[in-house]
C-alpha cells in the first residue's frame, strides 16, 4: 500500500452516500487485505475494516480536508490492528487456523501440499510471537513497501527505530522458518 | 571461516539488503559473500524469510462487508445504530 495523495474535498458533518460508496469502493479491498495481514483472521479483518470506515464517516469533517487519505487510513487500520493484537495476546487467544495464505503456486502433490501447509502454519506462528508493533513494522515495511520514515508516522517511531523493530522481527522469522527454509524441516 | 570476521558482516546483512550502507562498506561485505560460504547461506536465508514476508497473500475482501458498510453508514439514521466498536486506542491521527 503506498502512501500517496488523494485529497477528498467536500467538507461536511458526514460523507454523501456517494463520497462513501466511492471510498468505500476504492479503499475497501485495501484495508480489508492489510488489516488480514496484520492479524490473519478473515473475521478480525472484517471487524477492522467497519470500524475503520465508521471511524472515517465519523471524522469526516477532518479526513475530509486530509491531503493523504492512504496514510490516514493505513494508520487507523494498523493502529486497529495493534490493539486488535494486543487485546488477543492478553487473552492468549491466537488468529485462525489456515487463515495465512502466501503468493505460491498450487501444490503439485499431497506430499508438497503438507510440506506446504507446515510451512505456512510455522509462518503464522512466527508472526503470531512478534510483539504487535514489530510485527506491524515488519509487515509495513517489507510487505507493503512503505518507507522508515512512513513507517515511522505510522507507528509513532524514529526511523531508527522503525529499522530496529524490522531487523528484530526478520531475525527472529527466519530463526523459526530456516529448516524450511534449507527445505531439511523435521 | 573467520568467525569474528563472519558476525561482524552477518549485522550488517539487514542494511546490505536494504541498501543503507556506505559503498565501500557494501563493497567489503559483498566481497565477503564471495568469499564465504557459510555466510552467502545466512544471507541467503535472510533474503528468502523477506520474500516470504513480501509474498504474504491475502484474500479479497467478501463484497458483502463492503455493501454491509455502504448500506448501514448511508441509511436514514447515518450509521447512529451502529454499535461503537472502536477500541480506545484507535484515535485519529
Amino acid at each position: 500500500m503506498s502512501v500517496g495523495t488523494a485529497r477528498i474535498g467536500v467538507p461536511g458533518l458526514h460523507p454523501s452516500a456517494e463520497t462513501l460508496e466511492g471510498l468505500v469502493a476504492q479503499h475497501g479491498n485495501r484495508v480489508y487485505q492489510l488489516a488480514f495481514r496484520l492479524t490473519r483472521s478473515t473475521a478480525d479483518a472484517e471487524d477492522v475494516l467497519q470500524d475503520v470506515f465508521l471511524k472515517l464517516y465519523r471524522s469526516w469533517l477532518q479526513v475530509s480536508t486530509c491531503e493523504n487519505i492512504d496514510g490516514w487510513l493505513t494508520r487507523v487500520v494498523t493502529n486497529a490492528c495493534i490493539d486488535l493484537l494486543r487485546s488477543r495476546k492478553s487473552r492468549g487467544a491466537t488468529a485462525e487456523r489456515s487463515s495465512l495464505a502466501r503468493l505460491s503456486a498450487p501444490a503439485v502433490s499431497p506430499g508438497r501440499a503438507l510440506e506446504e501447509r507446515e510451512f505456512d502454519e510455522k509462518l503464522q506462528a512466527a508472526l503470531e510471537e512478534l510483539p504487535p508493533r514489530e510485527m506491524a513494522a515488519l509487515i509495513l515495511f517489507d510487505h507493503e513497501g512503505l518507507k522508515a520514515k512512513e513507517v515511522g508516522r505510522i507507528l509513532n517511531l524514529t526511523e531508527g527505530a522503525v529499522r530496529r523493530y524490522v531487523f528484530e522481527a526478520r531475525r527472529k522469522v527466519k530463526e523459526l522458518l530456516t529448516p524450511y527454509l534449507r527445505g531439511d524441516q523435521p | 571461516m573467520n568467525a569474528p570476521l563472519c558476525d561482524h558482516f552477518r549485522s550488517r546483512f539487514d542494511e546490505y539488503h536494504d541498501g543503507l550502507l556506505a559503498a565501500a562498506v557494501a563493497e567489503s561485505v559483498k566481497s565477503h559473500l564471495t568469499a564465504c560460504d557459510r555466510c552467502r547461506e545466512e544471507y541467503g536465508l535472510l533474503v528468502s524469510c523477506i520474500g516470504v514476508i513480501r509474498g504474504l497473500d491475502a484474500p479479497p475482501v467478501p463484497p458483502r462487508a463492503l455493501r454491509r458498510i455502504v448500506d448501514t453508514l448511508s441509511g436514514p439514521d447515518g450509521g447512529a445504530t451502529l454499535p461503537d466498536r472502536l477500541d480506545p486506542g484507535l484515535e485519529t491521527p
